[in-house]
């Protein structure tokens, strides 16, 4: 058995990546070890599991999405590799996204939409801490990301732009802005998505994280 | 639901270590920048703010290695201005783990640098600051000011932060110079004047010496959406999480 997970942090070439490779290298108490490197090339079946991160726009990383498009989905049909994507990295996850031109990976179904709302000084981008609420159902044997959360959790989101989900069971959590109630929180099988940002997102981004990581551990060495 | 209403501390940093003014001058050592940050960090601040005070004064680049040092340990959104001029300083500090950037007399020089920055780096990560103090020759009654708030360039406060808006801000930190180390609250005549004219985030700044304090400038409808304060803070007068409590029990939106 390998004790060590290797993941790997896809660089679209644009913006910080620093940020989530820093959250999970201060992940500590885990049973295992961690190996995180940030690269722009993905090779078929050598890392355990990918972060698609949250920095650019959906048409920015399409570049990179292309070129890595058939060995990112090859090892995520073949159940080799577990995947979180991040805000921009969740969005990436669905078909198609009205920020621009290109396409996801669509293993999810559905399409990613700008917020609009009548609400008095709504302001887009949302930026800054939510709550972010568990759907009833996804207690702890459905969710595997929000495992151990108290019902008061609080994230810390960017985005101009959410996921519409054809899916309504891979939901797992929701969070409301000014009258507009989106996915912040998807999973199935191997696939996991937060719209916020768990690397910003203070005490409830530690749990996401290790979280993923157990699911990795769960998935890869179990 | 709508955004809560954000607190900041603020770490003013020379030379490495926090300092902070009465009125900019005669300066007082605090303590380490990463380990407070920290503090504030499981205290429930919302985001830290770092200013290099001594960067535009004495032209000073950016605090690179702060930046580096802090992403590795704090895992809540942080700032980072002072003596960034350009497209490149900027893409130093946000490369090296910040989050924001904060630009303030390099702005008034070069308006110009808010939309690059915009269009490079996106709306969110640009944040201007703007040193305010009273002045009956402007038409709202505040003037800006440059240079660590030494120099009062004419310009009306709230005109320059409505052409900031426009050029791609995505947030404006109003600091009271007449408030700013005297604790006698924050200047609410000038949050709102602009705070009725923009509207993008406002951080209201300068001043904080009591809880109420914060209640005060949190009232009414184009009140700011964030509190900055630095020495009620690092000089333990009260803890963020205090001020949060005491805000919630009086109605007002945080996240705790």
């Amino acid at each position: 058995m390998n004790s060590t997970l290797l993941i790997q942090v896809l660089d679209y070439g644009s913006g910080n990546l620093f940020s989530i490779s820093n959250a999970l290298k201060r992940l500590s108490n885990l049973g295992v070890k961690l190996e995180v490197n940030i690269s722009s090339s993905y090779k078929e079946g050598t890392v355990d599991g990918l972060i698609l991160p949250g920095v650019g726009s959906f048409p920015s990383a399409q570049r990179i999405l292309d070129e890595n498009r058939q060995a990112i989905l090859d090892d995520i049909r073949g159940k080799r590799v577990v995947v979180l994507g991040i805000c921009l990295g969740m969005q990436l996850l669905f078909e198609s996204s009205e920020e621009g031109e290109g396409s996801g990976l669509g293993v999810f179904k559905g399409r990613v939409v700008r917020f609009k709302s009548n609400f008095p000084k709504f302001k887009v981008p949302h930026m800054g801490w939510n709550t972010i609420d568990i759907v009833p159902s996804a207690s702890k044997e459905t969710s595997k990301l929000c495992m151990d959360f108290s019902g008061n959790e609080w994230a810390y989101f960017v985005h101009s732009f959410y996921a519409v989900a054809e899916e309504k069971s891979i939901v797992k959590a929701w969070t409301n802005y000014c009258g507009v109630s989106f996915a912040s929180v998807v999973e199935k099988d191997n696939l996991f998505g937060t719209q916020f940002h768990p690397e910003k997102s203070h005490t409830t981004g530690v749990k996401v994280l290790s979280n993923f990581v157990k699911a990795l551990e769960d998935f890869h060495l179990a | 639901m709508p955004h809560t209403k954000r607190i900041i501390p603020c770490l003013d940093v020379k030379d490495g270590v926090v300092v902070k003014g009465v009125r900019f001058e005669s300066l007082k050592k605090a303590g380490d920048p990463v380990k407070l940050a920290e503090e504030y960090c499981n205290d429930w601040a919302d985001e830290i703010f770092f200013l290099d005070i001594s960067a535009s004064r004495e032209g000073r680049k950016t605090m690179v290695s702060l930046a580096k040092m802090v992403a590795a340990k704090l895992d809540i959104p942080f700032t980072i201005g002072g003596g960034i001029s350009s497209v490149e300083d900027a893409r130093k500090v946000l490369s090296n783990g910040a989050d924001k950037v904060a630009i303030n007399t390099s702005a008034v020089r070069n308006p110009e640098l808010v939309g690059e920055l915009r269009d490079i780096f996106g709306q969110q990560c640009v944040v201007v600051s703007i040193d305010a103090r009273r002045n009956p020759k402007t038409n709202s009654g505040f003037s800006v000011c440059t240079l660590g708030g030494t120099f009062d360039t004419g310009l009306d406060a709230v005109d320059w932060a409505k052409e900031v808006e426009r050029k791609g801000a995505g947030e404006i930190v109003l600091t009271s110079i007449d408030r700013d180390g005297t604790g006698e609250g924050y200047d609410k005549e000038l949050n709102n004047k602009v705070g009725s004219e923009i509207s993008i985030p406002l951080i209201a700044s300068g001043g904080c010496g009591k809880m109420g304090d914060f209640f005060e400038v949190f009232k009414g409808e184009n009140s700011p959406d964030a509190a900055l304060a630095a020495s009620v803070f690092h000089y333990g007068a009260m803890r963020v999480q205090e001020v949060k409590r005491y805000l919630r029990s009086n109605g007002v939106a945080v996240r705790l």
